[in-house]
């Protein structure tokens, strides 16, 4: 135990390469937030430099300023609370750069911080709204989708915004 | 045409996303947005199934003290919001609060009980009800068999069962402001045989509570009314390992031998056996605490702690125990005799948590110095007591006036701005413990309740500790 302690004083320190080439110096505690670099900190790969082959730069950017915030010891629950609002409050396309990023890189809290942001900007919106924000292009006949509509007409009742913010 | 179309395709990142990173997408809308997480289907055919797997709770608060007719209204749209979702495969949640009850609803709730039990096989149920005029929900018997349930909690019901009960996947049950029969909790419990926690809120009629399944070994028991000041409410519980007593609790009864498993207790109750009857009141909490001597942690609230420093002041000495760690809360001066008096019997305590967590600002302020008095005080008192009677306790006092020793002291204080440029003010380890163990242990309790703020969390709890003033020596 006291090994252990004493280990994460010393501060070693991991090398993250992005796909564009760019390398990152950071704390291997910091690090470690992410299940897929711990794995393979344990596994012993971590000697040389960590190729993150799906992560861009802006985006491994990002997920450090995410990680080191909330590793910090000197900032508290409130602090982190307005970290994370403020983190979120960027243009969708970076949002899912992080969220696929997270996940490739297995950080739980950051995945459902960009869930929680994704699912925020599809609240209230009507199906097109929704299609135009993510570009998803309907795949269904106009016939098609009355049936489906038709189906849980519950579903598509009320107040629903029309606005692409 | 063909090009623009690939731009397009490439372009909805969001559909390329795996299924279930979509369906925990869906699932974070809130509550009240369930009809989004179906809209979903009309989006492409790549969504048109997924929000099937989103696993959807129906959550129904009535409105406080809204008029007859807005409760109707709302009564309907429940009715109307389960016909909705009759057909949805994967409601995990149903719960209905603060219905004010008449007879006149039974049937209602009857159809709520249906959906949960019979039609939708949620695997939460909440009923809560509210009295009006003593009228009672009964429970309906076809409710008393099912497979999907793992949570339960009924409140202001009558539990009447005809035939056996058959809750079987059951793992947490609570029951609230209910009559009971030592019959009917004997015929619950026996139907519930992989039950891992039981609560009773305000029950009342039980006397012999027999707990005798492997599996259920946590037991909460808050506000204990029994109808006559004569009878007890015995606990026959060999297997519980973690008890909380909460509320005004009188007259329970619990003896070492009848909990024999027990690993923690927590005694926030307040008991009060009316006239000042302070002898009474002191020799009820002498028998609780002989009762629960074997146990390794403890918490005290803060009735508990006063009436120790009434029978301390008489003279009374807590009997020798086991205890290895004491939670406390914020301490006013008067409690320290009834504190220190647990200090010479309790010679097993590696662990004594002060949590001044739910006290306001202005009061920390005054806490801080005091917390300095409580701290010599306490070590004061305890090299006092302890110096001779045992050679594993040896204490050192440095000149930061930081103990090391067996003895680990946390002062839990919280995310108060007064302390923000303070941190190790929020979490400090004042007597600490040379054996890293006890930390982890200590923190292990902490994250299980979930009270330890984040940042003291999962890795971060041993460099948070390790940063902290303390002298290298002590790990």
């Amino acid at each position: 135990m006291a090994e252990a302690a004493s280990s994460t004083i010393e501060k070693n320190n991991l090398t993250l390469k992005s796909s564009y080439g760019d390398e990152f110096v950071l704390e291997e505690s910091i690090a470690i937030q992410s299940v897929t670099i711990k794995n393979m900190v344990e596994d012993g790969c971590s000697s040389s430099v960590i190729p993150l082959s799906k992560v861009d730069t802006g985006t491994l950017i990002k997920v450090i300023e995410y990680m080191k915030m909330h590793s910090s010891t000197s900032s508290n629950e409130e602090e982190i609370q307005n970290f994370d609002k403020e983190f979120v409050r960027i243009s969708i396309k970076t949002i899912l750069n992080i969220l696929e990023a997270a996940n490739f890189l297995d950080i739980r809290s950051l995945l459902d911080l960009c869930a929680e942001a994704v699912a925020n900007r599809i609240k209230n919106k009507t199906p097109e709204v929704v299609r135009k924000i993510f570009n998803i292009t309907s795949d269904f006949t106009p016939e098609e989708e009355a049936e489906i509509r038709n189906e849980t007409p519950w579903a598509f009742e009320g107040d629903l915004d029309h606005s692409l913010d | 045409m063909e090009m623009q179309r690939k731009i397009t395709a490439r372009e909805d990142r969001l559909s390329n996303l795996p299924d279930e990173i979509l369906i925990h997408i869906l699932s974070m809308l809130p509550r009240w947005h369930n009809k989004e997480v179906v809209r979903s289907s009309v989006l492409s055919r790549r969504w048109r199934f997924l929000w099937k797997s989103v696993p959807i709770s129906l959550d129904f608060d009535f409105p406080i003290r809204e008029s007859e007719n807005d409760n109707l209204l709302y009564l309907a749209s429940i009715h109307r919001e389960l016909y909705y979702w009759r057909n949805c495969e994967k409601i995990q949640k149903f719960r209905v609060w603060r219905l004010r009850y008449e007879d006149r609803f039974a049937k209602d709730i009857d159809l709520w009980v249906h959906f949960a039990i019979k039609v939708a096989n949620v695997e939460s149920f909440a009923l809560g009800i509210i009295d009006t005029n003593h009228q009672r929900y009964e429970f309906p018997q076809f409710a008393y068999k099912n497979a999907s349930l793992s949570y339960l909690a009924l409140w202001y019901c009558q539990l009447n069962p005809t035939g056996s009960v058959n809750w079987s996947n059951l793992v947490s049950l609570s029951l609230g402001s209910l009559p009971l029969t030592d019959g009917v909790m004997e015929k619950v419990l026996s139907g519930c045989p992989n039950l891992e926690c039981l609560e009773l809120d305000s029950v009342s009629g039980i006397h012999r509570l027999e707990i005798s399944s492997v599996k259920l070994t946590k037991l909460t028991i808050r506000n204990y009314l029994s109808e006559n000041p004569d009878l007890w409410l015995e606990i026959l519980a060999p297997y519980i390992q973690n008890l909380q007593l909460s509320g005004y609790c009188i007259n329970i009864c619990i003896r070492q031998r009848n909990v024999a498993s027990l690993v923690t207790a927590a005694l926030h109750l307040i008991f009060d056996f009316g006239n000042h009857d302070l002898e009474k009141e002191g020799s009820y909490l002498k028998e609780l605490l002989h009762g629960i001597a074997h146990v390794e942690n403890l918490e005290l609230g803060p009735w508990c702690i006063e009436f120790l420093s009434v029978l301390e002041l008489k003279g009374w000495q807590p009997p020798p125990s086991n205890w290895k760690f004491l939670e406390l809360p914020a301490l006013q001066q008067l409690d320290l005799p009834g504190l220190c008096s647990f200090l010479p019997c309790s010679l097993d305590l590696e662990a004594l948590v002060i949590d001044w967590r739910y006290n306001d600002e202005e009061r920390l302020g005054q806490h801080l110095n005091f917390e300095k008095k409580a701290r010599r005080s306490l070590a004061e008192h305890a090299i006092e007591k302890r110096t001779g009677e045992s050679s594993i306790l040896k204490y050192h006092v440095s000149s930061q006036k930081v103990l090391t020793g067996r003895l680990l002291l946390l002062i839990i204080g919280g995310g108060c701005t007064q302390l923000k440029n303070q941190p190790h003010h929020c979490f400090s380890v004042i007597v600490c413990h040379p054996d890293f163990f006890t930390l982890n242990k200590v923190f292990n309790l902490f994250n299980n309740r979930f009270i330890v703020p984040r940042r003291f969390c999962n890795s971060r709890q041993h460099k948070t500790i390790s940063e902290s003033q303390l002298p290298p020596k002590c790990f």
